[in-house]
């Protein structure tokens, strides 16, 4: 298959509305799945926040969870129909969540380079944002409340509350699990920018907020001085 | 129907075909019969069809949502109802295909459907499950028109589908492009194959096909299938902001989708334009394209001026 000769457009074979309703059968169909992801959120967003050592992996299998999840249920079985890239997306979802498991879940976190910042610094606002204000944009676009993408079950606010949980810890291997939730901001990001969703420089913003905090350390020279 | 009826009537219509389409550029705007929706010829057996055709590209990938399923068969009922006939699909669209075999249940297999659909994957032998995946999605034992999908693997796959004409398994053949991509590919197979249908981007914003393939197409005795109407919406979302012209009564049109669709078809060598919609409103208004007095070649030369001024 000749995939250079395919434009973004071709990738994208479903209207704004098709895609709103995606989420309104999604979150209808699997009821109550997106409360418990959310509700496995929080408990990430207060593990996270507050604990420490061992517990620490708490919020990363959580999260690993659902990327596994969004994976195989969203992109394979919802999304994919419609567009035939989400296969791709849901084998990128699924080895994200092993990936989060075994490098943050299975592996003690140790080391005086490893762990948690005492000041958890942007990442904890971005998680919030994720949480709390991400699933609330879809109001904008006016749809309705059960057809609001939320963590958990849905990709973009899991793609950007895991990239707010890594901003939490210094870990060696923090560069690889940044990968596919960076690319799925822009993917994600140019998806809705065909789609005319006007809410769509929110996911690629996030990934540029990301990579800033990341890189800062470096560029200010902070990172010769720790 | 008595079998021999219909090979009469198409070695009738084909004798027809063997007239080009030449009314529609003798001087002064031609007319569809009667009210009756223009139709064409398939060069290649001289078979009628419309010359308004619909796509399923974006507007029939909805899924299993039942409330757009509805909405879809709404429009599938408007496009017969118009006189509609060609029907055009492919296993790229997502779930289109599905959709569109669910609502023509839905109608009872409606008289007049003309299907086509494509085959799109770089393997050859998947090819034929694809095909067989499409007949299966669609409802059909056998589809009228199948074409190999922007090009991939077309030696492989014509392979098969002249196989399969010969065979009498599908009905007629096509290569396919779109967004003018391989033009030049293109013309080459159209000189060398025997195809039936050739499909790619014509309308009154994009008339590369005008230079080569177009001419081609009547030389060759191809139908020529026009996508993109509407350039992908663009089109109509920039011209509709403008009144209609004055001419625009001379062919009986009231909306500026009627007049961007009466353009494509009149054109000699195409044979008939497809374009999509997910709304019963639009179709109508589409399907009247089909009606009424056809612009000549001074108007259509006018036409494509004043759109390309405004």
């Amino acid at each position: 298959m000749d995939l250079l000769s395919y434009s973004l457009v071709d990738l994208i074979p479903f209207s704004r509305e098709t895609y709103f309703r995606l989420f309104e059968r999604y979150n209808i169909g699997l009821w109550p799945a997106p409360i418990i992801g959310l509700a496995m959120g929080l408990t990430a967003l207060f593990t996270a926040r507050r604990a420490g050592g061992r517990m620490l992996r708490t919020p990363f299998l959580l999260t690993a969870v659902c990327w596994v999840w969004v994976g195989w249920v969203f992109q394979v079985h919802w999304y994919a129909p419609l567009s035939w890239p989400g296969i791709y997306f849901g084998i990128g979802f699924v080895l994200q969540g092993v990936l989060m498991g075994v490098v943050l879940g299975w592996r003690p976190l140790s080391g005086s380079r490893e762990g948690t910042d005492r000041d958890p610094g942007p990442g904890i606002w971005i998680l919030v944002f994720a949480l709390a204000l991400q699933p609330l944009l879809g109001l904008l676009s006016d749809r309705p409340w059960y057809g609001l993408e939320v963590f958990g079950s849905a990709p973009d606010p899991t793609a950007i509350a895991t990239l707010g949980l890594l901003l939490m810890i210094h870990h060696p291997l923090r560069w690889l699990l940044s990968i596919i939730p960076l690319a799925w901001c822009l993917i994600s990001g140019a998806t809705l920018w065909v789609l005319s969703v006007p809410t769509w420089p929110v996911m690629p913003l996030a990934a540029a907020l990301y990579l800033g905090v990341v890189v800062w350390p470096w560029v200010s020279g902070r990172s010769r001085l720790e | 129907m008595d079998r021999s009826c219909v090979s009469s009537r198409r070695a009738f219509l084909a004798a027809l075909a063997v007239v080009p389409l030449s009314f529609l550029t003798l001087p002064g705007n031609s007319r569809a019969e009667d009210g009756q929706p223009l139709v064409k010829s398939i060069p290649s057996t001289g078979e009628p069809l419309p010359v308004i055709g619909m796509g399923t590209w974006i507007t029939f990938n909805v899924g299993d949502d039942p409330v757009a399923r509805d909405v879809r068969t709404d429009v599938l009922r408007a496009f017969f109802a118009a006189g509609g006939g060609m029907i055009d699909s492919s296993p790229m669209y997502g779930t289109a295909e599905a959709v569109v075999g669910s609502c023509l249940a839905r109608l009872d297999r409606p008289k007049g459907l003309f299907s086509a659909t494509k085959v799109w994957t770089s393997s050859t032998a998947e090819g034929l499950e694809q095909i067989a995946a499409s007949e299966r999605l669609w409802g059909l034992p056998r589809l009228d028109l199948l074409q190999v999908h922007n090009l991939v693997n077309w030696k492989g796959h014509l392979e098969t589908l002249s196989a399969m004409k010969a065979d009498g398994k599908v009905r007629y053949i096509g290569v396919t492009t779109s967004h003018g991509r391989r033009h030049p590919e293109l013309a080459r197979i159209m000189e060398t194959h025997p195809i039936d249908f050739v499909q790619l981007t014509y309308n009154i914003e994009d008339r590369e096909a005008e230079a080569r393939l177009l001419p081609l197409a009547a030389e060759r005795g191809i139908a020529v299938i026009a996508n993109r109407p509407f350039q992908g919406g663009s089109l109509i979302d920039r011209v509709k902001r403008h009144p209609l012209p004055g001419w625009a009564r001379e062919i009986d049109c009231t909306d500026w989708s009627q007049i961007l669709l009466k353009f494509i078809v009149s054109h000699p060598a195409v044979t008939c334009a497809i374009p999509a919609t997910s709304q019963v409103d639009h179709m109508v208004e589409n399907m009247a394209s089909a009606r009424g007095a056809m612009p000549d070649a001074a108007l259509r030369r006018r036409m494509a001026a004043d759109v390309a001024a405004l």
